[in-house]
């Protein structure tokens, strides 16, 4: 049995190379005239013996040469055998299961572990009387050549033949149970056999089920995986930290995995875009390590990329390689909703202004008005408050927080909305919104927030005015019945006493808190509360969402994941509590909104290979007709490539239910990324040890007969070595022909 | 210079005034019809004082020394040595093999035949010049011409002729001519012999020449050897053609070069050997080198 058959029948034509040769580059004689062919006779024949001699030698070593040659690239499997049943008497039905996840791909010894399997499989699929066969070729989903086993076995070498290894995962156990069908399905009176085939990856076949086979069936298991484990390194994961805004760097960790028994410094190259970024660090053997680092972006919109791992010189070079995306968004625009006067300081919308305009405008671009923009916006019915003349309270601001008119040129950072009539365009801008004294919401704006919401905006509701418990509860309930707050909010009893609250049970571990570190406690200490709502445990509420409790066991803080936003909700009147006049206000409101409410969407989702996703995409239905869809290498999809779309209320949902190569799959609107998705090789894949073989025969066989064979071990270095060896008789050839043409003195 | 010398084409007036300070001599005692100086064979009365000899009965009292018997008492008779004319025969192969350095079939430039014509051109010019007489054989598996001896200038001019016209034959043997040469002559004196003894009677050939060296004749031999044929020319693949018709052979020259250069040198030395051992001149002239030098060589060499 041979690795490359086709060597062969090329090594047989080539052998008649050097005959031809010889008869085509024969001199053909110049006639000369000589006195006499006395000598000349006596020499030729003399010498002629000689030179037969020679040139017999000489042909022999060149088609030998050339055999051996051909030998050495087909590669001879001397020491392979075949396990399964040979016997041409009894009908034998063998199901022969060929993993094609990428871990086959991996080279041992040289040589790749599907090439050493496809020959096993070949011989396994070689005609046999009373043999009936069929053929699995398994990764994410098992994929059978016939639906059942059949004696047409020519077509399952030629299917063999063209089988190759997917970027994908072993997903064991449907290929299991697809055998099994396929058994009982068949003839119950028949030897039945399968064979798998296979590197016996340990994340994959730890958990594999044999019971579903029969109990008389016999399991024959053929490894292709090398004895010594291979090293390998592999990139695993692009995580990029919060929210990426065009013009800052994107800070991003990426995981490596050093699947060897050696720590390795790793140099990694991240190209996303334009941009190139080396990134260094020191993995440990058999470990996930984390390279941190920053990344600089340009432009706002979906970026696409690879994460490269330089000169790993490791056994699986396919997982080297990971496609990124991400979404740079724009600067997060905040919108306060509030009744609040402009010129009203302090309250709570002017300490919630002032402490957000201290984490959100570092970076305002031209045109945007902001909370340090001039009088002049302000008094263009824009809701913005000179920061200078706040300073002063005595020079308060001449305009009002009243409604913003100018559509075209209202997107500051931080803009105030008047709750009662809010411009719904001007809300629909804002990427967060702040609530803070709304006042009674009227049920338009909590159509637009509830929307808003299930679209990917957050929303942070400041409750400090007893109204704002109603305004939840309509809240809540226009939200639906999907969605659960973690408590209920109420007013407080009128006439009951106005107790001073603290802050008693805090997450430190998540945001915002997570941020004061081993300070929190001198931080909270300080904070007293006055006014605020009640709250009670909501039934079937998330008490995880609760991230800090005031001392009467009311929620201070919740964070609700509402549709794809989230909604805060912070329990405090701004104005009658001092946290406001504390450090306290600007760390903890920052990182709420950068961490928790404007975080969504930089992240592009990742799939693994070969398995479906589903991805809804924000574009109305109406404009289904003009998107576009690319794979990756930016290759257009067809309708039939690009799977099925369905439109929701909330926008289209995209299912793609066969994702075959690795790479970016992006969805364009007039030439813009809209959306995107990456899928790349599943992490376990690169892990390639292989599980021990009494594993099988002592946890996973189920009282099963199962034959373990291990043919890639000391026999399978042998079959490497027969190459070497013919390679070198090759060469031993091509030396002995120069010997000889030197003896005999050409 | 003899008037007949300039119609042969062999013969220019360079040759001419080259070979006239040249002799063709010979240690050896010889038969002549004439008084020549060539020392002879014959002691005679007349002469140059040789030796003194016991007087026996019956002898010519005219040659007895009378003053040593007056002073001895003894009788002894006075030798004296005849001096004779030479009788030179010029014999030419002329086997197919002579032709091989022609420059075509038509030509004979350059061939071994040509270049004995030169030389025995030269040659019976410069025997004729010392009043010797000079004759002519044309030989092969056959005597095919000859010319006795003589010593007039058309004589001569008829063996220049004959030197001339001199075609080759297709034949591999030389003893049948030589023989019928040495049945044809009937005195002695000397046979110089032009061949490249490429013939498969080698044996013969010598045998043949060892009756004449019986006779008391001096032999000469001048064998001819083409510079080409002493080594294979260079080159991938020759088809090999035999001048004597003996066929074809395809081969690479540098398959064999060493074994025919060996054949060959083993032919020469077996020639000279044969020579050598029958009491022959033998010389090995190559056509490497003009004809004139090589006739000056020959004959200052048998000068001494």
């Amino acid at each position: 049995m041979f690795t490359n058959g086709w060597a062969l029948a090329m090594g047989g034509a080539a052998i008649m190379l050097p005959v031809v040769i010889h008869w085509l580059t024969k001199p053909r004689p110049a006639r000369m005239p000589v006195s006499t062919l006395r000598f000349i006779r006596g020499a030729v024949e003399q010498r002629r013996s000689r030179y037969r001699l020679r040139n017999f030698l000489i042909l022999l070593l060149r088609t030998v040469a050339i055999a051996l040659l051909a030998m050495a690239v087909a590669r001879p499997l001397l020491h392979h055998q075949v396990t399964a049943s040979t016997s041409e008497s009894a009908t034998v039905t063998r199901i022969v299961i060929l993993d094609c996840s990428q871990s086959m791909g991996s080279r041992d010894g040289g040589i790749i572990r599907f090439e050493r399997a496809r020959p096993l499989v070949s011989e396994l699929l070689r005609q046999q009387p009373s043999l009936k066969c069929n053929l699995l070729l398994a990764a994410a989903s098992p994929n059978s050549v016939f639906d059942a086993p059949t004696t047409n076995l020519g077509v399952l070498r030629d299917s063999l033949q063209k089988a190759s290894v997917r970027p994908e995962r072993l997903r064991l156990q449907p290929t299991l149970n697809s055998a099994a069908e396929m058994f009982s399905a068949g003839d119950q009176n028949s030897q039945q056999e399968v064979v798998i085939v296979s590197d016996f990856q340990r994340a994959n076949w730890a958990a594999a089920d044999f019971s579903v086979f029969p109990k008389d069936c016999q399991i024959q298991l053929r490894s292709v995986a090398a004895t010594e484990e291979a090293a390998n390194l592999a990139v695993l994961e692009f995580t990029p930290q919060g929210r990426i805004e065009s013009g800052r760097e994107a800070e991003a960790v990426i995981r490596i995995g050093n699947y060897s028994e050696t720590a390795r410094h790793v140099r990694v190259e991240v190209q996303l875009e334009n941009v190139v970024v080396p990134f260094e660090g020191f993995c440990p053997a058999r470990a996930v390590t984390g390279i941190g680092g920053r990344i600089p972006v340009n432009g706002e919109g979906w970026h696409f990329g690879t994460v490269r791992l330089i000169d790993a010189d490791d056994a699986l070079p396919d997982d080297n390689v990971l496609t990124i995306g991400l979404q740079v968004h724009p600067q997060p625009r905040i919108a306060i909703l509030t009744r609040d006067k402009a010129d009203q300081i302090p309250s709570a919308s002017y300490y919630i202004e002032r402490a957000l305009s201290s984490t959100f405008s570092r970076s305002t671009s031209p045109g945007i008005a902001t909370s340090t923009a001039q009088k002049s916006i302000a008094q263009n019915d824009i809701a913005t408050r000179n920061s200078d003349e706040a300073i002063q309270p005595g020079t308060a601001a001449p305009a009002t927080a009243t409604q913003a008119s100018g559509a075209g040129t209202a997107a500051g950072t931080v803009m105030l909305l008047n709750a009662a009539d809010p411009d719904v365009d001007l809300l629909r801008q804002a990427d967060v919104i702040v609530l803070a004294r709304p006042g009674r919401l009227s049920a338009e704006t909590l159509t637009v927030l509830t929307a808003m919401l299930q679209r990917g905006r957050s929303l942070l509701y400041v409750a400090g005015d007893q109204l704002d418990a109603a305004n939840l509860n309509d809240l809540a309930k226009s939200l639906g019945s999907s969605v659960r707050l973690p408590v209920d909010f109420f007013p407080r009893p009128a006439g009951r006493s106005q107790a001073t609250r603290f802050l008693t049970d805090v997450d430190r571990r998540r945001p915002p808190f997570s941020i004061f570190g081993d300070e929190l406690a001198a931080a909270v200490r300080s904070l007293e509360f006055s006014d605020g709502l009640l709250t009670r445990p909501a039934k079937d509420g998330l008490k995880d969402d609760i991230r800090a409790t005031l001392s009467d066991q009311s929620a201070f803080l919740t964070v609700t994941a509402v549709g794809r936003g989230r909604l805060a909700v912070m329990n405090t009147d701004l104005e009658r509590s001092n946290i406001a006049r504390t450090p306290v206000l600007v760390p903890l409101l920052g990182e709420l909104l950068s961490q928790e409410l404007t975080t969504t969407d930089s992240r592009c989702p990742v799939y693994s290979c070969g398995e479906p996703f589903t991805l809804q995409l924000p574009v109305g239905e109406e404009r289904l007709s003009d998107l576009s869809f690319l794979g990756p290498g930016n290759t257009s999809l067809s309708e039939a490539q690009r799977g099925q779309l369905t439109a929701i209320p909330a926008g289209i949902v995209w299912d793609m239910f066969s994702t075959p190569t690795a790479g970016a799959w992006q969805v364009q609107l007039e030439g813009r990324t809209v959306s995107g998705v990456v899928t790349s090789i599943p992490s376990e894949e690169s892990d390639l040890r292989s599980i021990p073989e009494n594993v099988f025969a002592d946890r996973l066989s189920g009282g099963r007969t199962l034959t373990y064979s291990d043919g890639s071990m000391s026999g399978e270095e042998r079959q490497d070595d027969v190459w070497v060896w013919l390679a070198s008789a090759c060469l031993g050839c091509m030396i002995l022909e120069l010997l000889t043409l030197r003896l005999f003195g050409t | 210079m003899t008037g007949t010398a300039a119609q042969s084409r062999f013969l220019d007036l360079q040759a001419l005034a080259s070979l006239a300070r040249m002799r063709f001599t010979t240690k050896h005692r010889i038969e002549g019809a004439y008084s020549g100086r060539h020392v002879s064979r014959q002691k005679g009365g007349a002469g140059e004082f040789a030796d003194y000899r016991e007087y026996s009965p019956g002898e010519d009292l005219r040659r007895l020394d009378w003053k040593i018997y007056a002073r001895t008492g003894k009788s002894y008779i006075r030798l004296f040595q005849d001096e004779t004319n030479l009788l030179c025969t010029l014999a030419i192969d002329v086997s197919r093999s002579m032709v091989f350095g022609a420059e075509s079939e038509s030509k004979s430039a350059g061939s071994k035949l040509e270049f004995a014509q030169y030389l025995a051109t030269g040659l019976s010019h410069v025997i004729s010049q010392t009043q010797d007489h000079v004759g002519c054989a044309v030989v092969s598996d056959q005597l095919i011409d000859s010319l006795p001896p003589g010593g007039t200038p058309a004589h001569v001019a008829r063996v220049q002729d004959m030197i001339e016209s001199l075609k080759t034959v297709p034949a591999t043997l030389l003893a049948p001519g030589l023989r019928q040469l040495f049945e044809r002559v009937r005195t002695r004196g000397v046979l110089i012999l032009f061949s490249d003894f490429l013939v498969d009677d080698l044996s013969e050939v010598f045998a043949v020449l060892r009756l004449f060296r019986h006779r008391q004749f001096e032999v000469v031999i001048l064998h001819l050897v083409h510079p080409d044929e002493e080594r294979l020319p260079e080159g991938a693949a020759f088809r090999f053609e035999g001048l004597e018709g003996e066929g074809r052979i395809d081969c690479s020259p540098i398959e064999i070069r060493e074994e025919y250069e060996q054949a060959f040198a083993q032919h020469l030395t077996m020639v000279r050997t044969y020579a050598l051992a029958i009491g022959c001149d033998y010389r090995k002239v190559s056509l490497a080198l003009p004809w004139m030098p090589v006739l000056s060589s020959f004959l200052v060499d048998r000068t001494g």
